[in-house]
């Protein structure tokens, strides 16, 4: 007998495998975004040393954002989020699957890329190791946050600006332990200080978000 | 009794949609809910799914109590609401297994091909979704009722875009699934003919600016 994740887990690979295009948008447009960021700041390597953390956490929330749509609004229009839930599935469990299976697909794919950023941002080799780092423990959370934004753009349709009154604050401690981390180890050498401060906004993140995610999910029926 | 609607009354943005709705349907029964567009039909699955909860009143199924079910309903009922659930990027093949998996259904591939024969989709099976037309779309959808192993069949509109010879495949589906000891409750806009089935029609019955009153056939009668 399979578990409900299991079940779950292997539908959401399987839909996520064939939209390769989703990690395509995502990756193109946080290229391109970095691409033009390097351009505006100029040849100035010093300067593009000092901002590529907080120019690298804005762009990547918002390619979150931008990607986070496709795996909630695709399911909701066709019923087939309501169909998981008619079927007895967990509203929570539902959107535990979504949200790894959005990190594996799509974010995971994104240590890949850092290499490049960091010939963009002339970033060393000790700094980049702190970017996967913080890499790993801060996009659970932003992941689980763009996905409760986008449930709340489909039970919202009409006024979805109020989407992001709601859910921008919540991102605004991982923007500033994320990118704060160099000026941390500069000052005060406190780099495990942060990851442990980036491991407990998910700790609080996770179960704030599956419990909205529920409660938007049955609001989004009504 | 495989399905029982006891004393419902369901209101939506402040409007009584159903007042006190009683349904009965039986073993081996068909019953066809008959209603204009907005009536209630859509609404009222939703309800016997748990999509909805009602105001007050009572759903069972199998003379459970709904809420009671969760996990379990999966191998209660077949419900095909209106919207299709398939996958654009999906193939019709792939879309078909991934609802056996998560209806908790185990079947293999021939069994799928078999049940794919019945519309004549055999030759489409690894045709995306997105490639379909509407009618191909509502055959994939009720492809799911031949690969069923549930008794009780809710089935929102299931004639909608479906040509003629379709249309008569699918009500012979209906009255062999019943003449299996099976239950359908479908819905349908016009009326329709299915042998030895029962009638409901939804009618909305002003009774002031604000409250819809809907009645079964019984109480018209």
């Amino acid at each position: 007998m399979k578990s409900d994740f299991y079940i779950l887990m292997s539908r959401e690979i399987s839909i996520g495998i064939k939209n390769f295009f989703v990690l395509y948008t995502f990756a193109s447009f946080f290229i391109i975004s970095i691409l033009i960021f390097v351009f505006a700041i100029g040849s100035d390597l010093i300067a593009k040393n000092n901002i590529y953390e907080p120019i690298i956490w804005v762009l990547l929330i918002f390619s979150v954002m931008l990607v986070s749509e496709n795996f909630v609004s695709n399911d909701c229009n066709d019923g087939s989020l309501k169909e998981l839930q008619f079927l007895g599935y967990n509203e929570e469990l539902i959107i535990l699957c979504k949200s790894i299976t959005m990190w594996i697909m799509i974010l995971l794919p994104m240590i890949a890329l850092m290499p490049i950023v960091s010939i963009f941002f002339k970033i060393d080799y000790v700094d980049i190791f702190y970017l996967f780092i913080n890499f790993l423990f801060a996009t659970p959370s932003l992941v689980l946050l763009s996905l409760v934004s986008s449930l709340f753009s489909m039970q919202l349709k009409r006024n979805k600006i109020i989407q992001f009154i709601i859910i921008l604050p919540f991102y605004i401690p991982i923007i500033i332990f994320t990118s704060s981390s160099k000026k941390f180890a500069l000052e005060n050498n406190l780099y495990n200080n942060n990851f442990l401060i980036l491991i407990g906004i998910f700790f609080i993140t996770l179960p704030l978000c599956l419990y909205t995610s529920r409660l938007i999910m049955k609001e989004i029926n009504k | 009794m495989v399905l029982e609607i006891i004393s419902v009354y369901f209101y939506r943005n402040k409007k009584l949609i159903f007042d006190n709705f009683n349904l009965k349907l039986k073993k081996s029964q068909i019953m066809i809910l008959i209603g204009s567009n907005g009536a209630g039909k859509s609404t009222l699955f939703d309800i016997i799914v748990g999509i909805l909860e009602p105001n007050n009143g009572i759903i069972k199924l199998d003379n459970i109590m709904i809420e009671e079910l969760s996990a379990k309903k999966r191998k209660m009922f077949t419900y095909l609401p209106h919207k299709d659930s398939l996958k654009d990027n999906l193939t019709i093949e792939e879309n078909l297994i991934s609802w056996i998996n998560i209806s908790g259904n185990i079947l293999n591939k021939d069994q799928i091909n078999r049940s794919l024969e019945y519309y004549q989709l055999s030759e489409l099976k690894k045709k995306f979704v997105a490639n379909l037309s509407q009618g191909q779309r509502k055959k994939v959808l009720l492809t799911k009722l031949i690969l069923a192993k549930t008794k009780l069949w809710l089935l929102d509109e299931p004639f909608n875009g479906l040509d003629a010879d379709s249309i008569k495949k699918t009500k012979k589906l209906i009255e062999n699934h019943a003449k299996n000891g099976g239950s359908t409750l479908l819905s349908n806009h016009l009326d329709l003919s299915i042998k030895n089935s029962k009638k409901i029609f939804l009618q909305p019955i002003k009774k002031s600016r604000d409250i819809v009153k809907f009645e079964t056939w019984d109480d018209i009668r």
